[in-house]
């Protein structure tokens, strides 16, 4: 099937890319592995940032750029405050429910790291609300939507063809369906969910990074994950930040409000102070049980709010305690850990959302938004609140630039919502400042695993189901190592350790997926009968072991990715503390690029703009 | 699929040990249970039955992750977000469909019971083990309910709006007015919306409504995905809108499944009764037989007490009523109604009273 705009996702930066680009008329198409409302940004509770007014926007800037520790880049922060309103405002006009006071203004929360109420909510149920508003408003637009579609490969345009090829699996039909574009969005989220408790959704393992490095794509500050505070013990889901915003605490095993020790904001001090402050009470002792016996947890105090409060600004989170705890917010104390949230690094895109390369010249007709991209509007921290916001006008932005290449000239219909891009666009071409020179590089790197699509597109399922291993432990036991190298705290031998462990992982899977492989095209040459075979892996519906070899390789290819991105940075900045380089080093005030190179796993380091002429 | 299979299942049994020690408190707590978990291979379909230790706050998607671990490898079900918000996860648990994430083993397991049967939520649409094809769901409302605002913004401008109905829940803003309107101006009163922008889209009422028939019925969910947009001030097709639901809805058999089953509160019976409350006050200025018809009952009840069939015929239109005049008279010769059987209403005020009570909106 051939469309002017693949869009891959369908959160909310995808849906919004959709909008801008079917309301002009381009053949649109987004594919998503879930149906679209079961993006993980309809899980987004808190809210979304939007500053107040022409004022707060400089110290919105401001604050998202030290939260950023100097990585973030000044001109996408300014970009995406400056057109903050109007993104939002044009979703408010057609469904979303953003609240708003007496006065006619939105009302705002407070959310960490900020020092004004900033954050705009509906409910706590923020993420819905406009996910549900990007998705209709796409369908109205003439989107073409196919969900249950996992994307296992990608060709990008070449020389030899002028368009973009997608693989993908028709999961609930059990087929291969593919599809070829002029233009490729990649909107498909975050990687935090390879991490072993993390608050995302399932799908959040960064298949499209993957796929996309192993094709010489470059990754950008892979290094910055960030934790969340307050997940649940279990199962790491969120309780959102609106929690601390609305006014919890946060109590140590004597009941004592400890963050007023580590930060003079308290429990609203930016996430990743609060992540290593909560991981510092634990380590020293002053942990509570976190419900298995071992006191790897500290509470969460809400009872000095009132019941009735609680229930009309944080009905979704009462329930949510209620249900996964059994407990009373309103009554008892909640115990909570950190848990992974967010992933700051992505794909390196340029101030038109475009990818860029590895010598960072923008990638023919390939753009990404969303927190799959990394615009650098996080930096090494995330405001809570951001993300959202980055998702929408980041979504927009790669829309009307998509518009803009494929038409070249202006446009007969004004772009919906229009944001201010003249200033922008015309940056885009401006190379990215000089990095700090450090450099490294790792030879025989195996990451390709160039075996995957055989075996899944020509390996019989009977058989598979008989010989194949039980890949589930095989990802669970690479979670495990990732967390051990690269969590809240890392340190050399830590990540040396996950290292050398990957690597030996790496290469038993890099073994039987060969012999896999052999066995699979010596079936296929001897019955020439059932070439196209119908009875292999993909060609069933949801097939689990599928499913698994899919998720197996982002697994395997982000968390050594992450490894090696920490360990190269020999210093200590928000969410990446070394505790072997506890310090801030300016040398590394720079975005780090991991590659391939052939067989060659390289790493640079490209400068940030900070916004100085 | 094979739907004979599915009374002679075969049975994987299995004995799980729990992982780790665990502390005195959860010791007790933690008991073993058996699930008989609905499999379906693209082929057959069969029971797996399992037995697994659980404790009674695990939720039924901890407990089948434990499964798939240790006994069932190639197990599928559907789950996301894991925290509800999602909508993916939706089975049947003997029977009775909840999310998978949401269900915890203290509210299903009966006391002195430690079975519990696993069912996908729709079993006639099963691709593999739990996982169901929801694509008759999902047209119920993306085909059919035109599921977005359609107003002033973007390219397909909506269609001229019809005269303002009577009833409008909130007024329309013009077009001129609207791109320029501050949000104050636009936005509906979220009380409005009774808590239809919340629905998830798992698909329970769906698929759990006896009423719903493809191409006709769309069921409770987009029902209630309607109505969310009747009330929404920013929508420029009210009219068209309740035109649709009174095209639609009036099959709704009032069994009030969806009101009791819906995992985020909706309640969409009673939305469905709203848009048929609207859709009918619109329409009282019409001459329409079906329309004299309702009215007809309804004074005929307020005046007599009970239901008078000539009162009725007569009010309905006058030319139905004499064609049927034959009949009517056919049928009092041969006593099969008989006027004289007809009883007078001793307390006509406490029914008009109740009368009343109904017709003001039930919730
Ligand atoms: C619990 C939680 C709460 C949050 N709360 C907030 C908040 O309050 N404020 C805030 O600003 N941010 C919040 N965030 C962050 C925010 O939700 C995300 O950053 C944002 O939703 C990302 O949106 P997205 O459009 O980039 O991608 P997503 O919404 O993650 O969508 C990804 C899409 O890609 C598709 N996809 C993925 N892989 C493939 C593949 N291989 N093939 C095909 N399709 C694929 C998926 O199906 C999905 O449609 C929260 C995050 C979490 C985990
Ligand atoms: S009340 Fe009506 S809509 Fe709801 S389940 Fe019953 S028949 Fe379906
Ligand atoms: S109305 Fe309720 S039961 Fe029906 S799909 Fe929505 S959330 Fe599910
Ligand atoms: S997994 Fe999302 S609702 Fe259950």
């Amino acid at each position: 099937m051939d469309f002017d705009l693949i869009i891959i996702g369908a959160g909310l930066a995808g849906c919004c890319a959709g909008i801008t680009a079917a309301q002009n008329n381009l053949r649109t198409a987004v594919i998503s592995k879930v149906h679209p409302l079961r993006s993980h940004s309809v899980a987004a509770q808190g809210g979304i940032n939007i500053p107040i007014d022409e004022q707060d926007i400089e110290l919105h800037i401001r604050e998202t750029l030290a939260s950023g520790s100097g990585i973030a880049d000044a001109d996408a922060v300014s970009f995406i405050v400056k057109n903050a309103q109007q993104s939002v405002e044009f979703l408010q006009k057609c469904g979303s429910l953003l609240q708003i006071e007496q006065s006619g203004e939105l009302a705002r929360r407070n959310f960490g790291g900020q020092k004004v109420a900033r954050t705009c909510y509906y409910k706590d149920r923020t993420g819905l609300s406009l996910l549900n508003t990007a998705y209709e408003q796409a369908l109205r637009a003439g989107v073409q939507f196919f969900d249950e579609c996992e994307v296992f490969d990608i060709q990008l345009k070449s020389a030899e063809n002028n368009l973009h090829t997608i693989k993908t699996w028709k999961k609930d039909k059990g087929k291969i369906l593919n599809f070829t574009s002029e233009f490729l969005l990649i909107a498909n989220g975050g990687y935090a969910g390879i991490y072993p408790r993390n608050s995302n959704c399932l799908g959040n393992i960064g298949n499209i990074q993957s796929i996309l490095f192993q094709k010489g794509i470059p990754l950008i500050d892979l290094e910055f994950v960030q934790f969340h505070p307050t997940g649940l013990t279990r199962s790491g889901i969120l309780l959102s930040e609106a929690a601390r915003g609305e006014g919890g605490y946060l109590l140590n095993s004597q009941g004592r409000r400890f963050m007023t020790d580590y930060d003079e904001r308290a429990e609203l001090a930016p996430r990743d102070i609060v992540a290593r402050a909560i991981f510092t009470e634990i380590e020293q002792g002053r942990g509570v049980d976190s419900g298995d016996g071992r006191k790897t947890a500290v509470h969460l105090d809400l009872r000095h709010i009132s019941r009735d409060k609680i229930l009309e600004k944080l009905p979704e989170i009462y329930d949510l305690v209620l249900n996964f705890t059994g407990k009373d917010l309103s009554q008892e104390l909640i115990e909570v850990a950190p848990t992974a949230h967010y992933s700051m690094g992505g794909l390196p895109v340029n101030a038109n959302g475009q990818v860029l390369g590895p010598s960072l010249t923008p990638v023919d007709g390939l753009f990404a938004a969303g927190e799959a991209a990394c615009m650098s509007l996080h930096g090494a921290n995330r405001l809570g609140g951001n993300s959202l916001l980055e998702t929408i006008v980041g979504g927009f932005l790669a829309g009307s630039s998509i518009c803009l290449s494929k038409k070249k000239a202006d446009l007969t219909t004004p772009l919906l919502p229009s944001l201010t891009l003249d200033r922008f666009l015309a940056e885009a071409e401006k190379t990215r400042p000089e990095g700090n020179g450090i450099f490294s590089q790792k030879e025989n790197c195996n990451l390709t695993l160039p075996q995957l699509t055989t075996i899944l597109t020509q390996f019989p399922a009977q058989e598979f189901a008989q010989i194949a291993p039980n890949f589930s432990f095989i990802i669970e036991e690479i979670k495990q190592s990732l967390a051990n190298g690269a969590g809240i705290f890392r340190d050399q031998s830590r990540l040396a350790d996950s290292a050398s462990k990957l690597e030996r992982i790496n290469a038993s899977i890099n073994q039987i997926f060969s012999q896999l492989e052999e066995r699979a095209t010596a079936k296929a040459s001897t019955d020439t009968t059932s070439r196209q075979s119908t009875d292999s892996l993909l060609a069933q519906p949801y097939l689990p072991a599928a499913q698994e070899l899919l998720d197996l390789r982002c697994h395997l290819i982000l968390s050594q990715l992450i490894i090696e991105s920490a360990d190269a940075r020999k210093e200590s900045r928000a969410a990446h503390q070394r505790s072997d380089f506890p310090t801030t080093d300016t040398n590394f005030q720079a975005h780090s690029l991991i590659y391939l190179e052939g067989s060659k796993l390289m790493i640079k380091y490209t400068g940030v703009n900070n916004g100085q002429e | 699929m094979d739907k004979n299979n599915k009374t002679m299942p075969t049975t994987t049994q299995s004995t799980i040990n729990t992982p780790q020690a665990v502390s005195h408190t959860q010791e007790s707590a933690t008991r073993e249970i058996v699930l008989q978990i609905y499999r379906f291979d693209g082929r057959n379909s069969r029971y797996s039955l399992v037995k697994v230790t659980a404790a009674p706050n695990d939720s039924l998607l901890d407990i089948f992750h434990k499964v798939k671990a240790t006994t069932l490898p190639d197990f599928a079900y559907r789950y996301s977000c894991r925290h509800g918000i999602c909508g993916s996860c939706a089975i049947r648990i003997d029977n009775i469909p909840v999310l998978a994430c949401k269900a915890r083993l203290r509210d299903y397991l009966r006391p002195g019971t430690t079975h519990l049967r696993i069912d996908p939520l729709a079993p006639q649409q099963v691709l593999r083990d739990l996982i169901c094809d929801e694509s008759s769901y999902r047209k119920s409302i993306e085909t059919i309910i035109k599921p977005y605002i359609i107003n002033f913004l973007g390219k397909n401008l909506c269609p001229p709006a019809a005269t303002p109905p009577t009833k409008q829940p909130h007024r329309q803003i013009e077009q001129s007015i609207y791109a320029a309107a501050s949000l104050q101006e636009i936005l509906p009163d979220p009380d409005l919306l009774k808590n239809t922008e919340g629905c998830i889209n798992c698909g329970i009422c769906y698929y759990t409504c006896p009423a719903v028939v493809e191409g006709e019925f769309p069921g409770p969910a987009a029902a209630a995905k309607l109505f969310r947009f009747t009330v929404d001030s920013r929508d420029n097709c009210y009219s068209e809108r309740l035109k649709l639901a009174d095209q639609l809805l009036w099959n709704c058999v009032k069994c009030m499944k969806c009101v009791e089953l819906c995992p985020r509160g909706l309640k969409p019976y009673y939305r469905i009764q709203d848009l048929l409350n609207s859709a009918y006050s619109n329409r009282l200025n019409e001459h329409s037989s079906d329309l004299s018809h309702a009215k007809g009952v309804e004074e005929s009840i307020f005046l007599t007490g009970q239901l008078n069939d000539i009162y009725v015929g007569a009010r309905t239109s006058i030319f139905t009523f004499i064609k049927m005049l034959p009949t009517g008279i056919k049928s009092v010769l041969k006593g099969n109604y008989n006027f004289f059987a007809i009883y007078k209403v001793k307390n006509k005020r406490s029914i008009r009273r109740l009368l009343k009570r109904g017709s003001k909106n039930e919730q």
